[in-house]
């Protein structure tokens, strides 16, 4: 065993292995740390900075939302860590197995929430999962249908849209 | 509130998502709104998404710009008619007809549904008002119909199998309206005979032709293996504006059997106006193109040739990449498409006949279109035995053709693709010359006896952006089936011309189970985008609007 290794052993030894956060609603959540690390931004948090047995601060998440992260990261506790060099074909997919499907039957302001809170936590997987139920929530569907199903404003200009409306014209020259 | 998240997400978090769509939806995610299609529209996005599209896309984003990439999306999306299979609507209608009419009556209409005629034994009826009412009559020419003694001849050969049949091939009438309404014509067997409806004198003396007596004056000669037909006529119809016949022969024993189209007429001998009878009369036994006569001549030099269901496309159909070809003052070309099938190819194709009545006629495929079977693959066919391609099947049963148009979501999967194998394919095109659309009837020994699958292509032609260089990537169609090489797929000696630079992969438009008699694609008509697909089934019309 190296010196760095045995060090880093020393460091995880002597580590609580019970963390606390602090959410942007003041919620105190107790969670196991081999949990907690699913997120890459927490464990770098964790190696960056010493233990002071303090609540760590997530000003990006609240309480409701960080439950159900630390639901996902508790699953998929054992999964093996992301590579992040997924081919084309794999990132097409969107296939998402059982209990992530089960797991993302949430309301979409939860949906878009989790994501967030994936993409600020830095839990590949995660944000994979919700971006997955994203996709396949708009697939085959028109403009019209993508935006009556997640509520959004035909935001465009009039300019704009005659620019739309003309790209999506049969007879249009270019 | 969700609104304002899905919109108002961070650009990386929506780039996430497009990461995991598929290209027609990233089209129409990028017309959602104004953030979507920002982020939508960012060159290496745009390439990341056309990787899965099978055609050829810059190797390194710099090598467009910004711009020139959604220039480039903008022009696969619409050759490929992307974010239109979505928008179809199905429906069906029974025809309207005359109370006197029966299953079987044998009835055509003009093209704005004014006139309607039908043919009941040797008389034709004609209805010239919507509501069918106030209709009129007049018996067929004599000479339409086989000598006394030649229908003994074919009662006796019924006869003798102990039946009092008439030969089939004989069997059934062929009429067609012109766009006008002013002009029948009538076939029966191998004689046509054209009728101008608004004088007596145009009913009692049509202009008639007879197929296969060697009495047509081809407008270009015919060079050598070329065969005259021996077939009898399955189908009429007028076409540019009314200067032209197009007649479907069928029931051929010549090498090019089964069938074959001609087209009769003579369009440089056009009256001002309209073509009237005696327009036909001096025209009627020209002819003006033959698709054998073109197969032969396509096929000089090389096998066996042949163009199925050939149609003339609309003079508004022009290939930018053949119009600086020096022009020969005294010969005409036209564009067409057919069904091409030779030793190494079958394919639908765009083509150019040049015709004079001085030399053969010339015949330059310009561009061939996807199809599932496409070129020989011999290398990946030999390499890959491992994946089968799964055909469309066809089947009467209404669950199995959800399945087939559920496994056809999959939209640069080759087995969705027409088969092009067929030996009777319908094609229509628009009259703007955008869309063709294709019927392949159910054929070959591992299908089913009744209906067939409908495709849609466009064949709009336009100048790419971007040209593919030989070291450009070429993206493999995916679902594990053999990536056609796009580059290397000429054939017959580079007589045919490769894939184009965006090919227009067809889509799956329905799967029918009933047999389509005609196919008809026009304009929507009531103000909004798009065009109906019409397929007549008997009594019955199925109408397909693709908005």
């Amino acid at each position: 065993m190296s010196e760095q290794t045995e060090q880093n052993a020393q460091v995880e030894q002597s580590a609580p292995q019970i963390l606390t956060f602090c959410t942007n609603d003041n919620a105190i959540l107790e969670v196991e740390r081999d949990v907690a690390e699913r997120s890459v931004l927490i464990r770098h948090l964790l190696e960056d900075l010493p233990a002071s047995g303090q609540a760590i601060p997530l000003q990006m998440v609240n309480e409701a939302v960080m439950k159900k992260v630390i639901e996902w990261c508790r699953h998929h506790q054992k999964d093996p860590p992301s590579t992040g060099d997924d081919d084309d074909s794999r990132r097409k997919t969107t296939d998402i197995e059982e209990w992530d499907q089960k797991f993302m039957q949430v309301d979409q302001e939860m949906l878009f929430e989790i994501i967030l809170a994936a993409n600020f936590l830095d839990i590949k997987g995660l944000l994979d999962v919700g971006c997955k139920t994203v996709a396949n929530m708009i697939k085959g569907k028109s403009p019209e249908e993508i935006r009556k199903t997640f509520n959004i404003q035909n935001d465009f200009t009039p300019e704009e849209e005659d620019q739309i409306r003309r790209e999506n014209e049969w007879a249009e020259d270019r | 509130m969700s609104h304002t998240m899905a919109a108002n997400l961070p650009i990386e978090l929506i780039h996430c998502v497009l990461e995991h769509v598929d290209l027609e939806t990233y089209v129409a995610a990028r017309s959602s709104c104004r953030p979507w299609r920002s982020a939508a529209s960012i060159s290496s996005i745009l390439r990341r998404a056309l990787k899965e599209a099978p055609l050829s896309i810059p190797p390194r984003v710099e090598l467009l710009t910004n711009e020139e990439w959604n220039v480039y999306f903008y022009q696969i999306t619409h050759l490929n008619l992307l974010g239109h299979r979505t928008q179809v609507e199905k429906s069906e209608l029974r025809r309207v007809l005359p109370d006197d009419c029966s299953p079987t009556s044998v009835l055509a209409s003009s093209h704005d549904g004014q006139t309607l005629v039908t043919l009941k034994g040797t008389r034709a009826t004609m209805y010239s008002h919507p509501d069918k009412r106030s209709p009129w009559e007049f018996s067929l020419a004599s000479s339409l119909y086989p000598l006394w003694t030649s229908v003994c001849r074919a009662m006796m050969e019924g006869g003798s199998s102990g039946s009092m049949v008439l030969d089939q091939r004989y069997a059934k009438h062929r009429i067609a309206i012109s766009s006008q309404g002013h002009l029948l014509a009538v076939a029966l067997g191998t004689t046509i005979q054209i009728y101008n409806l608004g004088d007596e004198d145009g009913i009692a003396s049509p202009a008639e032709y007879v197929l296969g007596e060697n009495s047509g004056i081809f407008s270009s000669p015919p060079i050598a293996g070329y065969e005259e037909t021996n077939g009898v006529v399955e189908s009429l119809e007028f076409s540019n504006d009314d200067t032209l016949l197009r007649v479907v022969i069928g029931k051929e024993t010549t090498t090019f059997q089964p069938s074959r189209v001609r087209y009769l007429g003579n369009p440089c001998n056009t009256p001002q106006h309209h073509p009237n009878i005696q327009y036909w009369r001096d025209n009627l036994n020209h002819i003006f193109l033959d698709s054998v006569s073109m197969a032969v001549s396509l096929g000089a030099g090389e096998g066996k040739v042949i163009l199925r269901g050939l149609r003339l496309l609309s003079p508004s159909y022009y290939d930018p990449k053949l119009q600086d070809l020096p022009v020969d003052p005294s010969s005409t070309s036209h564009y067409f498409t057919a069904l091409l099938h030779s030793e190494h190819t079958n394919s639908y194709c765009i083509g150019l006949v040049t015709t004079s009545p001085s030399s053969p006629q010339t015949i330059t495929i310009t561009r061939l279109l996807p199809s599932r079977q496409h070129h020989s693959i011999p290398t990946h066919e030999s390499s890959s035995p491992s994946t089968p391609a799964n055909p469309v099947t066809i089947s009467k049963d209404p669950q199995s053709i959800s399945a087939s148009l559920q496994s056809a979501s999959h939209r640069w999967n080759p087995t969705n693709l027409p088969a092009a194998s067929t030996t009777n394919p319908l094609l229509a095109l628009s009259d703007d010359a955008n869309l063709l659309v294709v019927y392949e009837p159910a054929a070959g020994p591992c299908c089913f006896v009744d209906g067939g699958a409908l495709y849609v292509y466009c064949i709009k032609n336009c100048i790419p952006v971007y040209t593919s260089q030989p070291s450009a990537e070429t993206n493999n169609i995916t679902n594990n089936n053999p990536p056609l090489d796009l580059q290397s797929l000429t054939s017959s000696k580079g007589k045919y011309p490769p894939l184009d630079v965006i090919p227009s992969w067809s889509f799956l438009l329905d799967v029918s189970n009933v047999d389509v008699d005609d196919l008809q694609i026009t304009r929507a008509d009531d103000g909004g985008s798009g065009y109906v697909v019409s397929a007549a089934a008997g009594k019955d019309i199925i109408e397909w609007r693709i908005r």
